[in-house]
């Protein structure tokens, strides 16, 4: 059962304390007393975790509420392992920074970023969930820029710059995947079930790659470690030592803890088929690579960082051994802690040491130093086994990790009978190997070789003494009593791992100084050896590493470039999203003009139309004047016509009246005619009827008479005819014949005028 | 906290928000009798009102919904107040905001033209501002956004350089045709609902053309004025050129507005279920996810830095649109408490770069270099504003990242809070570099001056520029009021957030 403790949070929290005493003593400018403060603050982190590890049982605390979540820390045997390791390195490091501050700047501010990081490294190792772990990744990552930039020289500032980006990047990927898990479980603890069998499908992948990748940036995995080699060696040594001994080290926690705390040893959903793989393969490129750059580089800083690199491998390789082989991976998770323990403690004395160098002569190009060893006895010792533990010296430390990650691999090769890794075990000799060799060349060119010309010529201080035989006594005894290392600290430290049991009793009782795991370490050291005894010459280091060859670069460097364009390629669609605005606005600008335009036109059109109609009424109304005067007229014409018309009637009438009085007049007149005709025709009548008696009278007396004539004739004719009266004379005229010729012209005279009247 | 529901009568709504609108007047009135006792009654003023404001929180708190109806003025709609959590808690950090700028206004407007209109619309735009989040239906909410926008105006141009005319004359557009829209979606909302109160769940019901239509114009209207790509183009003139406590505000209350309506009508005039029923927001969604992305690329390349902030609000506006649109009560949560914490830390900055504007001059971020030993207390806040806005824990900016990334995951949607991650990284891309500057770089004359790098520079005798305490002190509340509250156990401003989220998805 666990119980409720305080001691976490006072580790935790000692440090901030210390962090806000050390700026407030630096205001009052003492130089020392912030690091004193800091090594008290360190010292108080380390006795509550020393507390802890011997205490009873496991141990909670929980602050509540704070970050919504609150925070967890349900301290893990392995996270107070790392803890332990953390805060005492630690404690070394603000002793070493005593000496190594005391002309520089900005004590105050050092000693904060040194404290600030030290509770976000001891968050992350006791946290018991993985949010707390990220709050306090997340807080180391940032305080530990102020250490890397700590120098302000261009250099430091580039590197600061690399590193402050790329844990930007780390922390978020991590928080993706803490992200996926929390949304999917609601929690993220490290015991209990596993938060991972919530998520479904290909997300529990993409939220385990992104947590490896977050962490592989930190821990310096393979192509995720440009900023190591540049951010460590600018560092002052003592916070070179911390990054590189413990910080990468969360990387590296963190991967253990997604490795085997969620995707676990039972092999959660075939995650662990395809993570266990990949995470070897990492490990192999990370390690060789690692070992590779550090074979090349003349700084000494360099070389330390980029064999950082290279045995964060073997830790990742460790940790992935782990994970193919299961429930009996304990060999490859004793691996990885007791790498992880080991390579601090050889590491931070390294880059310790080699501090204490640099203040000797502020040198580091290991071309133009030499001879150390006699100058500085007791750092050349330490920095001599540190260098034979990084080789892999049987009877140091780094011997017996490497032994048993060499041995987890071996394994794995037992169990898979795969051809694949029996080729990686090859590459582990080789990297060995090369390893060997460059942890010789450094030891042999900075203290073994007769010192150069020019060679810098300090001496070692009292407290480096201190610390480098504090080193030498640790790294022996680790080194050489490995079993009572693995069976104090490894061992529980494993526990909470679901192993097989059968692994964790071979642990127990291995042989580190067989002939079997001696053998192992051999080869490499013998190829090692016999390399630097070729390569040891000067001039194989003035062959410089192809920058364009480099992971930075093949990949980061385009990539920035392309994330540049990309970012130009926004703001100029922000632009042309503007340009548009703008554009529409003169668009409807010019619409508004073309609309006024048409208006006027329209109204142009309109007063024209309305002349034109104005025209058109009053021709309209002219012709109508016309039309009217015409009809007035024709309407006078008419009347007159009319009134002509009716005069003629009248006159027509009239004359029609007269002439029917004329000729009624004439009708009498001609009946008075017709009378008196008939009158006229009865008296001719009547005078005829007379005239026809009197003519009877007168037919019957000429009758009578022209019988006396015809009588008086024929007596005349008698009487002619007697001869002497027969001619005519008038002297024959005698009274007869004058008679009947005046009756004759009396007739004549009546008839005329009976005809004539 | 309890939700009793229950709504009570209450005439300190009408008081908060007609306070300001009456003290322009004296406040301008008091400017003609001379400076000091203008100043002395603008910050009455605005202190008066956010104690007018916080007056009404024991009854908020209460669970009781403040209301108040003026249907007698502007009839028919009438105007009329309603309060509940989300309006008292968004007045609240206005009035307070208003309160921090007015106060730094003393010492940065001090010397310049001007200065009698500039507080007089200063204490107008916190009127329209309150009434905006305390209006209890649409058109009233309407008549305030309006009242805020327009004078708005005179705070954008207050320089009257070419520059700033400019920018004040797109921003006049862009504010008339957002305030067009928002009245056509009112005249809808109307027709459709018949009523346009808040204080009812779905107004509109039934999807049609015209609530469609209606859905698009308060998406134009307050899109607008949050900032929502593409509507945003006047953001990013409009909020460099402003007077920086003016930009202050702008970024950090007035363009809240736009996403507080969007919240009533998300919520409210349509309801979570319409909405979820209708997936209108996921058109709101991919507005955001284009906002967020292109807020911060852009702010990347800009050398001015109130230009890199204002497009640094485009982004974080997004953050607020996405996380409403999410329609998840995680996201929800985290959405208001983004309001609240951007605009904190949005305030802040825009104070921070107006103090080094003020003293140095300084606006090109080429230019901060070594700022920070000059102005420690200045540099300090901004960068306490500026990690918090790339959401480093423990600081607000965290929070609200983490619940609206949550909240994507809730909706189903991990890709956006994979969007947030990448935004975080932006902002980091375009912050980190002013704070590097301002601590690590030296100025080119001063490596010339000592000649050597290192230490010696670092010693030399450094020129204080900070400003007084007038200007320092809402800095540094602002600065404090980004991580204070995760320090106790009972972050309020969250709990108010989570309540108000859970009442407005379940109502």
């Amino acid at each position: 059962m666990s119980q409720a403790s305080l001691l976490p949070l006072v580790a935790v929290t000692a440090p901030l304390a210390g962090a806000a005493a050390a700026i407030w003593a630096s205001r009052q400018g003492d130089r020392r007393l912030p690091l004193i403060l800091a090594t008290v603050a360190a010292s108080v982190s380390l006795a509550a975790v020393y507390a802890l590890l011997t205490g009873a049982g496991e141990v909670f605390a929980r602050v509540p509420y704070v970050l919504l979540k609150g925070f967890d820390f349900s301290v893990t045997p392995a996270g107070l392992l790392l803890a332990l390791l953390a805060s005492a390195l630690w404690l070394t490091a603000a002793l070493f920074s005593v000496p190594y501050l005391a002309h520089g700047h900005a004590a105050g501010r050092y000693t904060a970023a040194l404290l600030l990081s030290l509770a976000g490294t001891l968050a992350v190792f006791l946290a018991g969930d993985l949010f707390t772990l990220f709050v306090g990744f997340e807080v180391m990552s940032f305080s530990a820029y102020l250490l890397v930039v700590h120098e302000e020289t261009p250099a430091a500032m580039r590197a600061g710059t690399t590193y402050l980006f790329m844990s930007v990047a780390s922390g978020l990927l991590v928080l993706l995947g803490l992200f996926t898990l929390e949304a999917a479980a609601g929690t993220t603890a490290f015991t209990g079930p596993s938060p991972l069998e919530a998520v479904h499908g290909p997300w529990a992948y993409a939220a385990v790659a992104a947590m490896l990748a977050g962490f592989g940036i930190k821990a310096g995995m393979v192509p995720l470690h440009v900023w190591l080699p540049q951010a460590h060696p600018v560092a002052p040594a003592p916070a070179s030592a911390l990054l590189s001994g413990v910080m990468i080290k969360t990387g590296a926690y963190g991967i253990l803890r997604v490795a085997l705390s969620f995707i676990g040893t039972d092999g959660h959903g075939g995650l662990s088929s395809v993570v266990g793989p990949v995470l070897v393969v990492m490990a192999l490129v990370t390690m060789f690579t690692g070992a590779a750059m550090a074979a090349v580089e003349r700084s000494a800083k360099r070389i330390l960082a980029c064999s950082s690199v290279s045995q964060i491998g073997y830790v990742l390789l460790a940790i992935g051994c782990a994970v193919v082989l299961g429930h009996e991976g304990g060999m490859g998770v004793a691996g990885a802690l007791f790498h992880i323990v080991n390579h601090a403690l050889f590491k931070s004395a390294l880059f310790l040491m080699i501090g204490a160098v640099y203040l000797a002569g502020h040198e580091l190009d290991i071309t133009r130093l030499g001879g150390m060893a006699r100058r500085m006895p007791v750092t050349a010792l330490a920095f001599g086994l540190a260098t034979f533990g990084l080789a892999g010296v049987p009877g140091l430390n780094g011997y017996a990790s490497k032994t048993l990650v060499h041995d987890a691999l071996l394994e794995v090769i037992r169990h898979t009978h795969s051809p694949w890794y029996a080729a990686a075990e090859k590459l582990f000799t080789l990297t060995s190997a090369i390893t060997v060799f460059y942890s010789f060349r450094l030891l042999y060119y900075v203290f073994l070789r007769p010192a150069p010309a020019g060679a810098p010529a300090g001496q070692e201080g009292r407290l480096v003494r201190a610390i480098g035989l504090a080193y030498i006594g640790a790294l022996l005894a680790v080194g050489l009593r490995p079993l009572v290392v693995v069976e104090r600290f490894i061992l529980p430290a494993m526990h909470e791992f679901r192993l097989d049991h059968h692994a964790l009793d071979h642990l127990a009782h291995f042989h580190f100084f067989e002939a079997h795991p001696l053998q192992g370490a051999a080869i490499p050291l013998g190829i090692g050896l016999s390399l630097w005894f070729v390569l040891r010459g000067e001039r194989w280091l003035k062959l410089s590493p192809l920058a364009w060859l480099s992971v930075e670069g093949l990949v980061y460097r385009p990539l920035i470039a392309a994330a540049t364009k990309l970012c130009c390629l926004v703001t100029t669609f922000d632009r042309a999203i503007d340009q548009g605005y703008r554009n529409g606005a003169r668009a409807a600008k010019d619409a508004c003009h073309g609309i006024a335009l048409a208006d006027g036109a329209l109204d142009r059109s309109y007063a024209s139309a309305a002349r034109s109609s104005g025209d058109l009424c009053r021709q309209l109304a002219e012709a109508d004047t016309l039309i009217d005067s015409g009809y007035r007229a024709a309407a006078t014409e008419s009347y007159d016509l009319c009134a002509k018309l009716s005069d003629a009637d009248h006159a027509l009438d009239e004359g029609y009246g007269r002439a029917a009085d004329g000729s009624r007049g004439l009708a009498l007149g001609l009946q008075r005619v017709d009378a008196a005709i008939d009158g006229g025709y009865h008296q001719a009548a009547s005078v005829a009827r007379g005239a026809v008696e009197q003519l009877t009278q007168a037919d019957a007396a000429l009758d009578g008479g022209s019988e006396r004539v015809a009588r008086s004739g024929r007596r005349f004719l008698s009487d002619l005819n007697r001869p002497d009266r027969t001619r005519w004379s008038l002297a024959n005229l005698n009274i007869a014949t004058l008679i009947m010729a005046a009756l004759l012209a009396a007739l004549v005279v009546v008839f005329a005028l009976l005809t004539k009247v | 906290m309890s939700f009793a529901g229950q709504t009570v009568h209450s005439s300190l709504p009408l008081v908060a928000s007609i306070t300001p609108m009456a003290g322009s007047l004296l406040v301008y009135f008091a400017g003609l009798v001379n400076d000091r006792a203008r100043n002395a009654v603008a910050i009455a003023i605005a202190a008066l009102t956010l104690v007018l404001v916080l007056m009404m929180y024991p009854q908020v708190n209460a669970g009781l919904i403040l209301e108040a109806n003026y249907g007698e003025f502007l009839p028919p709609l009438g105007i009329s107040f309603r309060v509940d959590l989300l309006s008292f808690f968004l007045a609240g950090l206005s009035a307070f905001i208003w309160l921090l700028a007015t106060v730094y206004s003393l010492e940065y407007m001090q010397g310049e033209h001007g200065t009698n209109r500039y507080y007089s619309f200063l204490t107008l735009t916190l009127a329209g501002a309150l009434g905006t989040f305390l209006a209890g239906d649409l058109f009233t909410l309407f008549l305030f956004f309006e009242f805020m926008s327009l004078p708005a105006y005179i705070l954008v141009v207050h320089e009257e350089t070419d520059e700033a005319m400019r920018a004040g004359l797109k921003y006049l557009f862009m504010t008339i045709g957002g305030g067009l829209c928002f009245f056509f979606a009112l005249v809808a909302t109307y027709e459709l609902g018949g009523t346009v109160t808040l204080g009812q769940v779905g107004l509109i019901k039934d999807v049609s053309l015209l609530s469609a239509l209606a859905f698009v114009g308060y998406l134009i209207a307050f899109g607008m004025k949050a900032g929502m790509v593409p509507l945003h183009v006047w953001l990013s003139d409009a909020h460099p050129v402003a007077p920086s406590p003016a930009s202050a505000l702008l970024s950090g209350i007035m363009i809240k507005t736009g996403a507080y309506g969007l919240l009533r009508v998300i919520y409210g005039v349509y309801g979570p279920e319409f909405m979820a029923r209708v997936n209108w927001p996921s058109f709101l969604l991919a507005a955001a996810a284009i906002t967020i992305l292109l807020g911060s690329a852009v702010a990347i390349m800009q050398q001015d830095i109130k230009r890199r902030l204002a497009y640094s609000s485009i982004g974080q506006m997004g953050y607020i649109l996405l996380g409403m649109s999410l329609l998840t009560e995680r996201a929800l949560t985290g959405d208001i408490f983004h309001i609240f914490a951007h605009a904190f830390m949005k305030a802040c900055l825009f104070l921070a770069a107006g103090a080094v504007i003020k003293r140095t001059g300084k606006r090109l971020i080429a230019d901060y270099a070594g700022i920070g030993f000059k102005m420690p207390v200045t540099m300090g806040c901004f960068t306490v504003a500026a990690l918090t806005m790339v959401g480093i824990p423990p600081l607000n900016g965290f929070i609200s990242k983490w619940e609206i990334a949550l909240g994507a995951f809730d909706a189903g949607k991990p890709l956006f809070a994979f969007l947030l991650v990448v935004s975080s990284l932006m902002n980091a891309v375009y912050y980190f570099p002013i704070i590097i500057s301002a601590y690590f770089g030296r100025p080119a004359h001063d490596s010339l001056a000592t000649g050597h790098e290192g230490s010696g520079s670092a010693e030399a005798p450094r020129k204080w520029l900070e400003p007084s305490w007038g200007m320092l002190l809402p800095m540094l509340l602002l600065a404090a009021g980004c991580f204070a509250f995760v320090l106790f156990p009972n972050n309020w401003p969250f709990a108010v957030s989570a309540f108000v989220a859970r009442l407005l998805l379940h109502p």
